[in-house]
């Protein structure tokens, strides 16, 4: 045989030796649920469905919605049975008359409290009321006012209460935003006074200072620029100034009315003015002003060479003087011009400097003042958000003291009325039983599997191999005398008499109550005529 | 009730007449008739093992101690082994039932086989064949000063199968019940040997008593009887741990449920009656 097999076999031979401890509680906890199930009277039952608020902008936010919905469902459990609201509906219905008349509206109270459940569906977030009542003791009509009437009082009652929250709810927000407002103000006037007290030195001016820095930076720069044009200018001038002097004494000394020695050293000027527009251009590129001003130079030169060279034919010496006389006399009063504005931007590069260190200044400043100032800010941030929020809430709590009725605010709503149930209710049966049967098995395979694992004798020969390898095993079978064997029949026989009896008389009982057997008034019916 | 039990007690009222007389010694070669009324099976002196009269699971059992019997038969033919020792860990697991089950079984094949009840305790051999207060084992292996000392043994109506009781216990003295003298079941043994082929000792349970094992030191081979589904394994596993487990010859699990019996389907089949079906 397989192991499997051998395993099955196993549980077969230990489900016959406890069957009776399987069987037993089988048996009895089938009756006894099938029984129970049975005497339960039939009910009539009617339910309401409440809808708890859709939002919650203030208290919903803070918390988990499943958790808002317990919280909601404890509230309305606690609201819906307090003897308040069950007096109410006691005084407005009358259910009992009877137990008043008899026992006093308490007990009233007390046998309403019995009648009426409050569950809570999660899924849907939706808490049922059901009101019930045996439907042999009320009308049908009675559960549907118990509920009615019961949810009815408690959505009233939580309106009413919203309307009395919301007016102390307003009352409270305007004294929260004038409170608010003053601190607000107060802030900001502090923010104020900072800035009035530090004048470019607050974080946010630090980029409108590092901005004038570069702009100062590049201005010395072009100064400086401006400052080597003039020297320059300066020094050819001079040189130029120098060649008329040559130029002067020469025609003073020589009294040569020929040009053409003036020509000559226009020539030599011309061939200086090259070498020397060469050495510009290692430094200067071809654009820049002074490469320029020299090739004007150079041209203004070659132009006077050509005319020297003209006049060397036909002009005259007195003329020439005179015009080197006035010429150098020009270039006097531009070089004493140039040398003062080179001077001049001196004196601008310093103060621009000057700017700068002050601007820097302003910057350090700036980044130990960083903390103080956002504190002063955040804090006017802060009360402003504050502000803001107590401003809408205020306004949200004139709103629902305004339209709160009908706003979808409203804590509780009736989703559902109760309605006249068309028949009673009554549990199902057959799955009851079925449930009962399931239960008792388990209870005695549970109980054969302890009696098994708590059995530490022998039970085969298997379990004695282990212990006595070797040894010779036999298995002698329990022999009882006819006497014995008689009365054990008898008795297994009567035990399971008993228990089929108990089965039958249980699926019977069961099988009237679901109609197996025809319809029930019929059978009462058959009974009464026999 | 007990397992594989048998009714021995209404015997003593079916015997011819009260077991009492001493048989001497020399006597042993008289037939066993003349020596002792033989016990009868009128009233199931023998458990149903033996008589099958308890339906098929009887013939079962009658099988199971048939191959018991067997290997004894093999072990007494290949090792010459002789003295056989039936204990258990506690009382009341069905010692005398297999004892007196497997003399029958070994007698029928022809050897000469005397059961002694040796304990002393309880003695309940002797007490079911109601031969309580008559000389025994006690008397029989009682000290020879001079004259001999005559073997008590009681025929049975089995052929070839004779009993030998406790004997009379004298309890009167503050010890109670004395401890077997291993020289005394030494020399019991051995000149019971002398008339029988195969001598089987009713031993006392392992545990409770220390006597067992002075018996086991003198048998050739030990039974241990376990009842089923009612020794502890601790209990069991305790007792052995003192035993010689070399002298182990077989274990007898007594009283199983017929559910726990291996290939029981087929057995059943095979020795259900004709009559049954």
């Amino acid at each position: 045989m397989s192991g499997f097999g051998v395993i099955i076999g196993n549980y077969v031979r230990r489900a016959l030796t406890y069957r009776w401890l399987v069987l037993v509680p089988t048996v009895f906890v089938f009756a006894l649920v099938t029984l129970n199930v049975t005497i339960q009277p039939d009910v009539y039952e009617s339910y309401a469905v409440l809808m708890p608020p859709i939002s919650q902008p203030t208290a919903g936010a803070m918390q988990d919605s499943g958790e808002v919905a317990k919280n909601m469902f404890r509230s309305a459990t606690e609201r819906l049975l307090s003897t308040k609201t069950l007096t109410q509906v006691a005084e407005k219905l009358d259910p009992y008359p009877e137990v008043r008349e008899t026992r006093g509206m308490t007990a009233v109270v007390d046998r309403l409290r019995e009648s009426i459940r409050v569950e809570l569906n999660s899924h849907a977030g939706t808490i049922t009321v059901v009101a019930g009542h045996s439907a042999g003791e009320r009308p049908a009509e009675m559960a549907a006012d118990l509920v009615n009437t019961l949810t009815g009082i408690f959505v009233k009652s939580q309106r009413e209460a919203l309307d009395d929250d919301a007016a102390k709810a307003e009352q409270f927000l305007l004294q929260e935003k004038a409170r608010h407002r003053r601190e607000l103000d107060r802030a900001r006037n502090a923010v104020e006074e900072f800035r009035t007290r530090h004048p470019g030195e607050l974080p946010e001016d630090v980029d409108t200072n590092k901005a004038q820095i570069d702009r100062l930076s590049q201005k010395i720069v072009d100064s400086r620029q401006n400052q080597r044009t003039f020297q320059y200018e300066v020094g050819r001038l001079q040189r130029e100034l120098a060649r008329q002097e040559v130029e002067l004494s020469y025609l003073k000394e020589t009294g040569d009315t020929a040009d053409a020695a003036a020509a000559r050293a226009s020539e030599q000027l011309l061939a200086s003015l090259q070498a020397e527009l060469e050495q510009l251009l290692v430094t200067y590129s071809e654009e820049h002003d002074t490469v320029t001003k020299h090739r004007v130079y150079m041209a203004a030169v070659e132009r006077q060479t050509e005319d020297l060279r003209q006049r060397a034919k036909t002009g005259s010496a007195l003329d020439r003087v005179a015009f080197i006389q006035y010429t150098m006399d020009e270039h006097r009063k531009q070089i004493k011009r140039y040398e003062e504005e080179a001077a001049q931007i001196d004196a601008i590069i310093d103060a621009l400097e000057a700017q700068i260190r002050a601007a820097e200044q302003r910057v350090l400043v700036a980044s130990k003042l960083e903390v103080q100032y956002l504190s002063l800010k955040r804090d006017v941030g802060d009360l402003e958000d504050r502000y803001e929020d107590v401003e809408k809430r205020l306004s949200e709590a004139q709103y629902r003291r305004k339209y709160g009725e009908y706003d979808s605010t409203t804590p509780i709503l009736v989703e559902q009325s109760g309605f006249v149930p068309a028949r009673p209710a009554r549990p199902d049966r057959l799955v009851t039983s079925l449930i009962g049967l399931l239960v008792g098995m388990g209870i005695g395979v549970g109980l054969a599997v302890t009696r098994w694992k708590l059995n530490v004798t022998y039970q085969q020969a298997e379990d004695l191999r282990a212990l006595m390898p070797g040894a010779v095993l036999v298995t002698i079978p329990e022999v009882r005398t006819s006497g014995v064997r008689i009365g054990r029949a008898i008795a297994g026989v009567l035990g399971g008499l008993v228990l089929a009896g108990i089965f039958a008389a249980t699926v019977a009982i069961l099988g009237v109550q679901l109609g197996w057997w025809g319809e029930p008034e019929m059978i009462r019916t058959l009974i009464n005529l026999r | 009730m007990q397992p594989l039990d048998f009714n021995i007690r209404p015997l003593a009222k079916a015997l011819d007449m009260p077991p009492t007389r001493e048989t001497p010694h020399e006597n042993a070669l008289a037939t066993e008739t003349e020596r002792k009324p033989a016990l009868r099976d009128k009233q199931g002196i023998f458990p149903a093992h033996i008589t099958r009269k308890g339906g098929w699971l009887s013939s079962l059992a009658h099988e199971q101690v048939h191959a018991l019997a067997t290997h004894v038969l093999a072990q007494h033919t290949e090792q010459a082994i002789r003295t056989l020792a039936v204990t258990s860990a506690l009382a009341g697991e069905g010692k005398t039932t297999v004892t007196l089950a497997l003399a029958e079984k070994l007698a029928r094949s022809g050897r000469q086989v005397l059961v002694i009840d040796l304990d002393t305790h309880r003695a309940t051999l002797s007490s079911e064949a109601a031969l309580e207060g008559v000389e025994g084992a006690i008397e029989s292996s009682a000290p020879q000063n001079g004259s001999p000392v005559p073997l008590h043994v009681y025929p049975t109506d089995r052929p070839h199968l004779s009993i030998m009781p406790v004997g009379k216990l004298d309890l009167s003295h503050a010890g109670g019940v004395p401890l077997l003298d291993p020289t005394r079941v030494q020399t019991l043994v051995e000149r019971s040997l002398a008339e029988y082929d195969i001598v089987v000792l009713d031993c006392p349970p392992l545990l409770p008593v220390a006597d067992t094992h002075v018996i086991a030191e003198v048998a050739d081979r030990t039974l241990l009887v376990v009842r089923a589904n009612s020794t502890p394994r601790q209990v069991l596993e305790q007792a052995l741990q003192e035993f010689d487990r070399q002298k182990l010859f077989a274990a007898i699990l007594n009283r199983a449920q017929p559910q726990f019996i291996p290939y029981f389907r087929e057995v059943y089949g095979y020795y259900r009656r004709p009559s049954d079906r």
